[in-house]
């Protein structure tokens, strides 16, 4: 008798027990951190060198002082806010002749034509330019020569266009 | 007090760098080459300038009996081209077959670009 008490309480114990592991919940957790982090990027990049500037005419002709080029472009893209394009110029330009050059900007203000003759150090061109993406922006380059320059063989000059916060 | 001296020296180099990229400016550059010249004549207004007014496909003789003389002595009008080295070639050749040309010079076939021509020709 004392037996058959014994397993029918093993058995109504088991019978209690079994439910409740089936309706608990299990599980174990990790954690992990994950970094992220997003670069300041500013990128300008320019779509080749314009043609030769080259100022013809008469001496003493008021009409043949300057020419221009517009046929390069410029495209830019950045994450940050309020950035400019600054230019510079590798060297002076001669005595009488003036160099400048304009950019268009539709994420920025252009400053209009700029003379960059004496830019060894940048000079703004473009400025308050917020993140997003600029393309195919056109760069004019205006070289001037006054009525007192009569030759000037063929010089170059590097410009340099940044994009800098 | 060694390792207390390890720690201060590193805490020091995080803060440079910190601070130096907080500082640091962010740029791009792109550059340009830019070529420029000056070629002014000072040859007299008076003489006529065809410059680059001789279209491809039009007699080139055409062009010079239309266009103004100068008042220089009838017998020896003189003519001011500026021309590249394409219609150069092209006038050249073109007044070399021109009736009222009797003289070229030399100087038009050398096909110096953009550089003032001076030819003699009669009437």
């Amino acid at each position: 008798m004392g037996k058959a008490i014994s397993s029918l309480l093993v058995v109504f114990v088991l019978l209690l027990v079994v439910p409740l592991r089936a309706i608990a919940q299990s599980g174990t957790s990790v954690v992990q951190i994950v970094t992220v982090e997003v670069k300041p990027i500013t990128k300008i990049a320019v779509n080749g060198n314009p043609g030769a500037l080259t100022v013809v005419g008469q001496s003493g002709d008021p009409s043949a002082s300057s020419v221009s080029d517009d046929n390069t472009r410029y495209s830019m893209v950045t994450n940050l806010d309020n950035v400019k394009i600054v230019a510079s110029i590798s060297d002076e330009m001669p005595d009488g002749t003036r160099l400048m050059v304009k950019l268009e900007s539709s994420k920025g203000v252009s400053n209009g034509p700029v003379d960059i003759s004496r830019a060894l150090t940048p000079v703004n061109v473009v400025s308050g330019i917020n993140r997003g993406s600029d393309l195919n922006q056109s760069i004019t380059y205006t070289f001037a020569a006054s009525e007192s320059v009569n030759e000037i063989n063929e010089q170059s000059r590097v410009i340099t266009l940044t994009l800098t916060d | 007090m060694k390792r207390l001296l390890y720690y201060i020296a590193a805490v020091g180099a995080l803060c440079g760098i910190c601070a130096t990229q907080a500082f640091a400016q962010h740029s791009s550059s792109a550059t340009q080459v830019v070529t420029f010249s000056v070629h002014r004549s000072t040859l007299p207004a008076s003489l006529v300038s065809l410059s680059s007014s001789v279209p491809d496909g039009r007699r080139a003789d055409e062009q010079i009996l239309s266009s103004e003389h100068s008042p220089l002595p009838r017998s020896l009008p003189k003519l001011t081209v500026t021309l590249d080295s394409r219609q150069s070639k092209n006038l050249a050749l073109e007044l070399g077959t021109a009736n009222a040309v009797v003289d070229v010079k030399n100087e038009l076939i050398t096909y110096a670009t953009r550089e003032p021509v001076v030819l003699t020709v009669s009437d």
